[in-house]
Protein backbone atom coordinates (compact mmCIF):
# COMPACT_ATOMS: atom_id res chain seq x y z
CA UNK A 1 0.00 0.00 0.00
CA UNK A 2 3.07 2.51 1.01
CA UNK A 3 4.54 1.31 -2.37
CA UNK A 4 0.78 2.74 -4.20
CA UNK A 5 0.90 6.08 -1.86
CA UNK A 6 4.26 6.71 -3.14
CA UNK A 7 3.79 6.34 -6.51
CA UNK A 8 0.68 8.94 -6.56
CA UNK A 9 2.46 11.53 -4.42
CA UNK A 10 5.37 11.54 -6.47
CA UNK A 11 3.45 11.89 -9.44
CA UNK A 12 1.37 15.07 -7.74
CA UNK A 13 4.76 16.25 -6.07
CA UNK A 14 5.39 19.14 -8.57
CA UNK A 15 1.97 20.31 -8.66
CA UNK A 16 0.51 23.80 -7.27
CA UNK A 17 -0.92 23.29 -3.99
CA UNK A 18 -4.58 24.51 -5.14
CA UNK A 19 -7.78 22.71 -3.63
CA UNK A 20 -8.59 21.19 -7.25
CA UNK A 21 -5.36 19.59 -7.25
CA UNK A 22 -5.64 18.52 -3.80
CA UNK A 23 -9.42 16.95 -3.92
CA UNK A 24 -8.11 14.97 -7.17
CA UNK A 25 -5.04 13.31 -5.49
CA UNK A 26 -7.33 12.06 -2.70
CA UNK A 27 -10.20 10.85 -4.86
CA UNK A 28 -8.09 8.99 -7.08
CA UNK A 29 -6.38 7.83 -4.09
CA UNK A 30 -9.91 6.70 -2.47
CA UNK A 31 -10.03 4.59 -5.97
CA UNK A 32 -7.01 2.73 -5.46
CA UNK A 33 -6.69 2.10 -1.79
CA UNK A 34 -10.58 0.67 -2.69
CA UNK A 35 -9.18 -1.50 -5.83
CA UNK A 36 -5.94 -2.94 -4.01
CA UNK A 37 -8.06 -3.70 -0.80
CA UNK A 38 -10.39 -5.83 -3.05
CA UNK A 39 -7.42 -7.42 -5.03
CA UNK A 40 -5.91 -8.49 -2.05
CA UNK A 41 -8.85 -10.10 -0.55
CA UNK A 42 -9.56 -11.80 -3.42
CA UNK A 43 -6.01 -13.76 -2.51
CA UNK A 44 -3.89 -11.11 -4.98
CA UNK A 45 -0.53 -11.03 -4.12
CA UNK A 46 0.66 -7.70 -3.17
CA UNK A 47 3.03 -7.33 -5.88
CA UNK A 48 0.27 -7.92 -8.05
CA UNK A 49 -2.01 -5.94 -6.86
CA UNK A 50 0.13 -3.52 -6.68
CA UNK A 51 0.58 -3.67 -10.54
CA UNK A 52 -2.65 -3.98 -11.54
CA UNK A 53 -3.44 -0.61 -9.81
CA UNK A 54 -0.83 1.18 -11.38
CA UNK A 55 -1.27 -0.55 -15.01
CA UNK A 56 -5.24 0.75 -14.88
CA UNK A 57 -4.46 3.96 -13.13
CA UNK A 58 -4.41 5.62 -16.32
CA UNK A 59 -2.76 9.26 -17.58
CA UNK A 60 -2.59 12.28 -15.24
CA UNK A 61 -2.40 14.16 -18.19
CA UNK A 62 -6.34 13.06 -18.63
CA UNK A 63 -7.03 15.45 -15.51
CA UNK A 64 -4.98 18.51 -16.36
CA UNK A 65 -7.61 20.24 -17.61
CA UNK A 66 -9.96 19.51 -14.38
CA UNK A 67 -6.89 20.30 -12.27
CA UNK A 68 -6.74 23.78 -13.85
CA UNK A 69 -3.55 22.95 -15.42
CA UNK A 70 -2.51 23.55 -19.33
CA UNK A 71 -0.49 20.31 -20.51
CA UNK A 72 2.75 22.91 -20.68
CA UNK A 73 2.56 24.21 -17.10
CA UNK A 74 2.20 20.70 -15.64
CA UNK A 75 5.15 19.81 -17.69
CA UNK A 76 6.98 22.59 -16.67
CA UNK A 77 6.47 21.94 -13.17
CA UNK A 78 7.66 18.68 -13.08
CA UNK A 79 11.01 19.64 -15.17
CA UNK A 80 11.25 22.46 -12.36
CA UNK A 81 11.11 20.09 -9.75
CA UNK A 82 13.36 17.29 -11.31
CA UNK A 83 16.32 19.84 -12.54
CA UNK A 84 16.17 22.78 -9.93
CA UNK A 85 15.77 21.14 -6.55
CA UNK A 86 18.30 18.72 -4.83
CA UNK A 87 16.60 15.50 -3.90
CA UNK A 88 17.37 14.63 -0.42
CA UNK A 89 17.14 10.70 0.15
CA UNK A 90 15.70 8.80 3.09
CA UNK A 91 19.92 7.27 3.57
CA UNK A 92 20.79 10.92 3.77
CA UNK A 93 17.76 12.28 5.64
CA UNK A 94 18.83 9.21 8.22
CA UNK A 95 22.74 10.45 8.23
CA UNK A 96 21.56 14.05 8.82
CA UNK A 97 19.03 12.95 12.10
CA UNK A 98 21.82 11.34 13.20
CA UNK A 99 24.77 13.80 12.81
CA UNK A 100 22.13 17.05 14.27
CA UNK A 101 21.27 14.83 17.24
CA UNK A 102 25.33 14.39 17.60
CA UNK A 103 25.92 18.32 17.12
CA UNK A 104 22.92 19.52 19.04
CA UNK A 105 24.05 17.48 22.16
CA UNK A 106 27.60 19.02 21.46
CA UNK A 107 25.96 22.50 21.53
CA UNK A 108 23.78 22.22 24.28
CA UNK A 109 26.30 20.56 26.50
CA UNK A 110 29.03 23.58 25.64
CA UNK A 111 26.15 25.87 26.71
CA UNK A 112 26.47 24.12 29.87
CA UNK A 113 29.79 24.24 30.47
CA UNK A 114 29.20 27.59 29.96
CA UNK A 115 27.05 28.51 33.02
CA UNK A 116 29.19 25.80 34.85
CA UNK A 117 32.17 28.12 34.41
CA UNK A 118 31.15 30.95 36.52
CA UNK A 119 31.37 28.60 39.29
CA UNK A 120 34.89 28.08 39.50
CA UNK A 121 35.86 30.75 41.13
CA UNK A 122 32.93 31.00 43.48
CA UNK A 123 33.32 27.77 44.73
CA UNK A 124 37.32 27.31 44.74
CA UNK A 125 37.60 30.85 46.72
CA UNK A 126 35.42 29.72 49.34
CA UNK A 127 37.84 26.62 50.25
CA UNK A 128 40.30 27.71 52.36
CA UNK A 129 38.46 31.31 52.91
CA UNK A 130 41.78 33.56 54.12
CA UNK A 131 43.54 31.06 54.65
CA UNK A 132 47.49 30.51 53.36
CA UNK A 133 46.10 28.90 50.52
CA UNK A 134 43.40 31.26 49.14
CA UNK A 135 45.52 32.62 46.31
CA UNK A 136 46.23 29.32 44.73
CA UNK A 137 42.44 28.61 45.30
CA UNK A 138 41.33 31.67 43.63
CA UNK A 139 44.06 30.80 41.14
CA UNK A 140 42.55 26.93 40.73
CA UNK A 141 39.20 28.73 40.09
CA UNK A 142 39.90 31.11 37.48
CA UNK A 143 41.31 27.81 35.51
CA UNK A 144 38.29 25.97 36.13
CA UNK A 145 36.63 28.79 34.58
CA UNK A 146 38.82 29.39 32.10
CA UNK A 147 39.50 25.06 30.39
CA UNK A 148 35.47 25.09 30.98
CA UNK A 149 35.25 28.10 28.70
CA UNK A 150 37.73 26.80 26.58
CA UNK A 151 35.84 23.05 26.29
CA UNK A 152 32.76 24.97 25.41
CA UNK A 153 34.10 26.70 22.33
CA UNK A 154 35.72 23.30 21.25
CA UNK A 155 32.22 21.83 21.56
CA UNK A 156 30.47 24.45 19.52
CA UNK A 157 33.19 24.38 16.95
CA UNK A 158 33.31 20.71 16.66
CA UNK A 159 29.16 21.09 16.45
CA UNK A 160 29.15 23.23 14.07
CA UNK A 161 32.05 21.54 11.87
CA UNK A 162 29.90 18.48 11.92
CA UNK A 163 27.09 19.64 10.08
CA UNK A 164 29.57 22.01 7.46
CA UNK A 165 28.43 18.85 5.04
CA UNK A 166 24.51 19.41 5.59
CA UNK A 167 24.99 23.11 4.65
CA UNK A 168 23.07 22.62 1.77
CA UNK A 169 19.83 21.89 2.91
CA UNK A 170 19.46 25.75 4.27
CA UNK A 171 21.37 27.18 0.85
CA UNK A 172 19.85 25.32 -1.82
CA UNK A 173 16.00 24.14 -2.45
CA UNK A 174 15.68 20.57 -2.36
CA UNK A 175 12.99 18.29 -1.83
CA UNK A 176 12.01 14.63 -0.12
CA UNK A 177 9.60 12.50 -1.56
CA UNK A 178 6.05 11.07 0.70
CA UNK A 179 8.24 8.33 1.82
CA UNK A 180 10.70 10.06 3.29
CA UNK A 181 8.15 13.13 4.65
CA UNK A 182 6.45 10.15 6.37
CA UNK A 183 9.15 8.45 7.87
CA UNK A 184 10.22 11.95 9.43
CA UNK A 185 6.87 13.19 10.95
CA UNK A 186 6.56 9.40 12.49
CA UNK A 187 10.05 10.25 14.24
CA UNK A 188 8.82 13.54 15.11
CA UNK A 189 5.93 12.41 16.78
CA UNK A 190 7.76 9.90 18.46
CA UNK A 191 9.93 12.61 19.88
CA UNK A 192 7.18 14.72 20.97
CA UNK A 193 6.73 13.56 24.66
CA UNK A 194 10.37 12.97 25.55
CA UNK A 195 11.29 16.02 23.67
CA UNK A 196 8.46 17.93 26.29
CA UNK A 197 9.31 16.12 28.77
CA UNK A 198 12.99 17.53 28.68
CA UNK A 199 11.71 20.99 27.79
CA UNK A 200 9.50 20.76 31.02
CA UNK A 201 11.80 19.51 33.15
CA UNK A 202 14.63 22.23 31.85
CA UNK A 203 11.87 24.85 32.75
CA UNK A 204 11.50 23.34 36.32
CA UNK A 205 14.97 23.24 36.99
CA UNK A 206 15.30 26.78 35.99
CA UNK A 207 12.54 28.31 37.70
CA UNK A 208 13.34 26.29 41.53
CA UNK A 209 16.88 26.61 40.61
CA UNK A 210 16.85 28.89 43.64
CA UNK A 211 14.74 26.13 46.29
CA UNK A 212 17.79 23.98 47.20
CA UNK A 213 20.18 26.52 47.68
CA UNK A 214 18.11 28.64 50.09
CA UNK A 215 16.58 25.50 51.48
CA UNK A 216 20.36 24.20 52.81
CA UNK A 217 21.79 27.60 53.12
CA UNK A 218 18.59 28.13 55.97
CA UNK A 219 19.06 24.53 57.50
CA UNK A 220 23.23 25.02 57.53
CA UNK A 221 22.82 27.94 59.28
CA UNK A 222 20.53 26.92 62.11
CA UNK A 223 23.29 24.36 62.69
CA UNK A 224 26.92 25.87 61.99
CA UNK A 225 28.19 29.57 62.01
CA UNK A 226 30.36 29.29 58.95
CA UNK A 227 28.80 30.62 55.93
CA UNK A 228 28.14 29.12 52.60
CA UNK A 229 27.03 30.92 50.29
CA UNK A 230 29.13 30.26 47.65
CA UNK A 231 28.49 26.71 48.05
CA UNK A 232 25.18 27.05 47.16
CA UNK A 233 25.26 29.48 44.27
CA UNK A 234 27.64 27.34 42.79
CA UNK A 235 24.31 24.44 43.33
CA UNK A 236 22.32 26.80 42.02
CA UNK A 237 24.33 27.03 38.86
CA UNK A 238 24.93 23.67 37.91
CA UNK A 239 20.92 23.59 38.86
CA UNK A 240 20.44 26.33 36.07
CA UNK A 241 23.03 24.51 33.79
CA UNK A 242 21.38 21.33 33.75
CA UNK A 243 18.16 23.00 32.86
CA UNK A 244 19.27 24.62 30.24
CA UNK A 245 21.27 22.19 28.62
CA UNK A 246 17.66 20.56 28.64
CA UNK A 247 16.05 23.41 26.82
CA UNK A 248 18.44 23.94 24.35
CA UNK A 249 18.57 20.21 23.58
CA UNK A 250 15.11 19.33 23.29
CA UNK A 251 14.68 22.28 21.12
CA UNK A 252 17.61 21.47 18.82
CA UNK A 253 16.47 18.04 18.27
CA UNK A 254 12.46 19.09 17.84
CA UNK A 255 14.41 21.53 14.91
CA UNK A 256 15.71 18.86 13.20
CA UNK A 257 12.16 17.46 12.18
CA UNK A 258 11.54 21.09 11.11
CA UNK A 259 14.25 21.84 8.85
CA UNK A 260 13.49 18.53 6.79
CA UNK A 261 9.81 18.64 6.56
CA UNK A 262 10.49 22.36 5.88
CA UNK A 263 12.63 21.25 2.72
CA UNK A 264 9.68 20.97 -0.20
CA UNK A 265 8.33 23.72 -2.42
CA UNK A 266 5.15 25.32 -0.27
CA UNK A 267 3.79 25.68 -3.23
CA UNK A 268 3.99 22.31 -4.53
CA UNK A 269 1.76 19.14 -3.38
CA UNK A 270 4.71 18.10 -2.05
CA UNK A 271 4.96 21.10 0.34
CA UNK A 272 2.19 19.60 2.43
CA UNK A 273 2.72 15.78 2.75
CA UNK A 274 2.57 16.53 6.53
CA UNK A 275 -0.24 18.83 6.68
CA UNK A 276 -3.21 16.02 6.47
CA UNK A 277 -2.30 14.31 10.16
CA UNK A 278 -2.37 18.38 10.97
CA UNK A 279 -5.61 19.06 10.70
CA UNK A 280 -7.24 22.41 12.70
CA UNK A 281 -3.57 23.62 13.61
CA UNK A 282 -3.22 26.79 13.10
CA UNK A 283 -1.24 28.94 10.71
CA UNK A 284 -0.57 32.49 9.46
CA UNK A 285 -0.08 34.04 6.32
CA UNK A 286 2.01 37.00 7.26
CA UNK A 287 5.22 35.22 7.57
CA UNK A 288 7.23 37.94 9.65
CA UNK A 289 4.09 36.99 12.26
CA UNK A 290 4.96 33.22 11.62
CA UNK A 291 7.91 33.52 12.23
CA UNK A 292 7.46 35.85 15.67
CA UNK A 293 4.65 32.94 16.33
CA UNK A 294 6.77 30.06 16.00
CA UNK A 295 9.41 31.30 19.18
CA UNK A 296 6.22 33.10 20.40
CA UNK A 297 7.02 30.56 24.11
CA UNK A 298 10.58 30.53 23.85
CA UNK A 299 10.38 34.30 23.94
CA UNK A 300 8.21 34.48 26.49
CA UNK A 301 10.18 31.60 28.45
CA UNK A 302 13.37 33.51 28.00
CA UNK A 303 11.55 36.97 29.50
CA UNK A 304 10.53 35.35 31.97
CA UNK A 305 13.89 34.26 33.26
CA UNK A 306 16.09 37.23 32.90
CA UNK A 307 13.09 39.49 34.34
CA UNK A 308 13.10 36.51 37.55
CA UNK A 309 17.14 36.79 37.79
CA UNK A 310 17.35 40.17 37.20
CA UNK A 311 15.03 41.54 40.01
CA UNK A 312 14.56 37.97 41.53
CA UNK A 313 10.81 38.72 42.18
CA UNK A 314 9.93 35.51 41.35
CA UNK A 315 6.49 36.15 43.36
CA UNK A 316 5.46 38.75 40.81
CA UNK A 317 7.16 37.28 37.70
CA UNK A 318 4.77 34.26 36.87
CA UNK A 319 2.34 37.02 36.04
CA UNK A 320 4.28 36.76 32.91
CA UNK A 321 2.41 33.14 31.83
CA UNK A 322 -1.61 33.91 32.21
CA UNK A 323 -1.12 37.22 30.06
CA UNK A 324 1.19 35.47 27.40
CA UNK A 325 -1.29 32.79 27.51
CA UNK A 326 -4.03 35.21 26.94
CA UNK A 327 -2.19 37.24 24.13
CA UNK A 328 -1.61 33.92 22.37
CA UNK A 329 -4.82 33.08 22.46
CA UNK A 330 -6.39 36.79 21.19
CA UNK A 331 -3.25 36.57 18.09
CA UNK A 332 -4.43 33.27 17.11
CA UNK A 333 -8.07 33.60 17.04
CA UNK A 334 -8.42 36.91 15.22
CA UNK A 335 -4.94 36.04 12.65
CA UNK A 336 -4.58 32.62 12.95
CA UNK A 337 -5.96 30.68 10.07
CA UNK A 338 -7.31 27.13 11.01
CA UNK A 339 -6.37 24.47 8.25
CA UNK B 1 -9.22 -7.24 -29.38
CA UNK B 2 -8.96 -4.46 -26.71
CA UNK B 3 -12.12 -2.05 -26.93
CA UNK B 4 -11.06 1.35 -28.65
CA UNK B 5 -10.65 4.28 -26.06
CA UNK B 6 -11.01 7.33 -28.27
CA UNK B 7 -14.44 5.49 -29.39
CA UNK B 8 -15.68 5.10 -25.93
CA UNK B 9 -14.37 8.28 -25.01
CA UNK B 10 -17.46 9.99 -26.00
CA UNK B 11 -19.52 7.74 -23.89
CA UNK B 12 -18.45 7.44 -20.69
CA UNK B 13 -20.68 9.71 -19.15
CA UNK B 14 -23.57 7.36 -20.42
CA UNK B 15 -21.96 4.79 -19.22
CA UNK B 16 -21.44 6.56 -15.12
CA UNK B 17 -24.97 8.14 -15.66
CA UNK B 18 -26.43 4.77 -16.85
CA UNK B 19 -24.98 3.26 -12.75
CA UNK B 20 -25.88 6.31 -10.84
CA UNK B 21 -29.46 5.85 -12.10
CA UNK B 22 -29.46 2.72 -9.98
CA UNK B 23 -28.71 4.46 -6.62
CA UNK B 24 -25.17 7.03 -5.30
CA UNK B 25 -22.34 5.49 -5.71
CA UNK B 26 -18.45 6.03 -5.27
CA UNK B 27 -15.32 5.70 -7.63
CA UNK B 28 -14.48 2.36 -7.19
CA UNK B 29 -17.98 0.81 -7.14
CA UNK B 30 -18.85 2.55 -10.11
CA UNK B 31 -15.55 1.22 -12.18
CA UNK B 32 -16.44 -2.17 -10.81
CA UNK B 33 -19.34 -2.26 -11.84
CA UNK B 34 -18.48 -0.92 -15.62
CA UNK B 35 -16.30 -4.00 -15.37
CA UNK B 36 -19.10 -6.72 -14.11
CA UNK B 37 -21.92 -5.24 -16.78
CA UNK B 38 -19.43 -5.10 -19.76
CA UNK B 39 -18.04 -8.76 -18.99
CA UNK B 40 -14.32 -7.40 -17.75
CA UNK B 41 -14.86 -6.07 -22.21
CA UNK B 42 -13.70 -2.36 -20.54
CA UNK B 43 -12.03 -1.33 -17.56
CA UNK B 44 -11.95 2.58 -17.32
CA UNK B 45 -9.05 4.07 -16.17
CA UNK B 46 -8.96 5.96 -12.73
CA UNK B 47 -7.72 9.20 -14.31
CA UNK B 48 -10.61 8.74 -16.92
CA UNK B 49 -13.29 8.22 -14.27
CA UNK B 50 -12.45 11.13 -11.89
CA UNK B 51 -11.80 13.06 -14.90
CA UNK B 52 -15.72 12.65 -16.32
CA UNK B 53 -16.98 13.01 -12.45
CA UNK B 54 -15.11 16.94 -12.34
CA UNK B 55 -16.70 17.24 -15.89
CA UNK B 56 -20.21 15.85 -15.29
CA UNK B 57 -20.16 17.82 -11.44
CA UNK B 58 -19.46 21.32 -13.63
CA UNK B 59 -22.11 20.66 -15.90
CA UNK B 60 -24.58 19.99 -13.46
CA UNK B 61 -25.34 15.97 -14.21
CA UNK B 62 -24.08 14.58 -10.62
CA UNK B 63 -23.49 15.90 -7.46
CA UNK B 64 -20.77 15.37 -4.73
CA UNK B 65 -21.36 14.68 -1.49
CA UNK B 66 -19.19 12.82 1.05
CA UNK B 67 -20.95 9.93 3.37
CA UNK B 68 -19.58 6.65 5.47
CA UNK B 69 -21.05 3.29 3.58
CA UNK B 70 -21.60 1.83 7.05
CA UNK B 71 -23.33 4.70 8.27
CA UNK B 72 -21.82 4.06 12.13
CA UNK B 73 -18.48 5.89 11.56
CA UNK B 74 -16.78 3.02 11.43
CA UNK B 75 -15.88 2.64 7.89
CA UNK B 76 -14.02 4.91 5.47
CA UNK B 77 -15.47 7.96 4.30
CA UNK B 78 -15.59 8.30 0.45
CA UNK B 79 -17.25 10.99 -1.77
CA UNK B 80 -20.43 9.57 -3.50
CA UNK B 81 -22.21 10.56 -6.29
CA UNK B 82 -25.54 11.34 -7.03
CA UNK B 83 -27.30 12.02 -10.33
CA UNK B 84 -29.25 14.81 -10.80
CA UNK B 85 -32.51 15.58 -12.92
CA UNK B 86 -30.39 17.63 -15.34
CA UNK B 87 -27.92 14.71 -15.36
CA UNK B 88 -31.13 12.09 -16.33
CA UNK B 89 -32.10 14.68 -18.63
CA UNK B 90 -28.74 14.45 -20.39
CA UNK B 91 -28.90 10.65 -20.32
CA UNK B 92 -31.60 10.34 -21.80
CA UNK B 93 -30.26 12.54 -24.83
CA UNK B 94 -27.35 10.34 -24.95
CA UNK B 95 -29.72 7.35 -25.31
CA UNK B 96 -31.37 8.48 -28.37
CA UNK B 97 -27.86 9.68 -29.94
CA UNK B 98 -26.29 6.42 -29.34
CA UNK B 99 -29.46 4.68 -31.15
CA UNK B 100 -28.99 7.44 -34.12
CA UNK B 101 -25.16 7.09 -34.31
CA UNK B 102 -25.69 3.35 -33.76
CA UNK B 103 -28.18 2.82 -36.93
CA UNK B 104 -25.82 5.12 -38.98
CA UNK B 105 -22.51 3.21 -38.38
CA UNK B 106 -24.62 0.25 -38.83
CA UNK B 107 -25.28 0.68 -42.28
CA UNK B 108 -21.66 1.07 -43.00
CA UNK B 109 -20.65 -2.21 -41.37
CA UNK B 110 -20.01 -5.37 -43.85
CA UNK B 111 -19.62 -8.44 -41.97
Amino acid sequence: METLRNYLETMFAGLPNTPEVLRARDELWQMMEDKYSELIAEGKSENAAIGTVISEFGNLDEIAGDLGLTRGEKFDLSVELAEKRRHVSLEEVKFYLRDKGGSSLLTAFGVFLCILSVTGPIFFSSIFDGGKLEDLMSFIGVCFMMVSVAAAVGCFIYASQKMKKWEFLKKEPCSIDYATANYVQDESVRFRTTGTMMLVIGIMLCVISWVPSALIETIFSIFSPFDISELTVSLFFIIVGFGVFLIVYSSLLKGRYETILGLNDKDTVSGNYTKHRKDGEVYYADPKLAAFMGVYWQTVTCIYLIWSFLTFSWVTSWIIWPIASVIHKVIKNNLGIRR
Amino acid sequence: MGISSDVIRGYNDTIILCILLKGPSYGYEISKEIRRLSEEKYVIKETTLYSAFTRMERNGYIQSFTADPTGDGSGKRRTYYRITPLGEAYYHEKCEEWTLTKDVVERFIRR
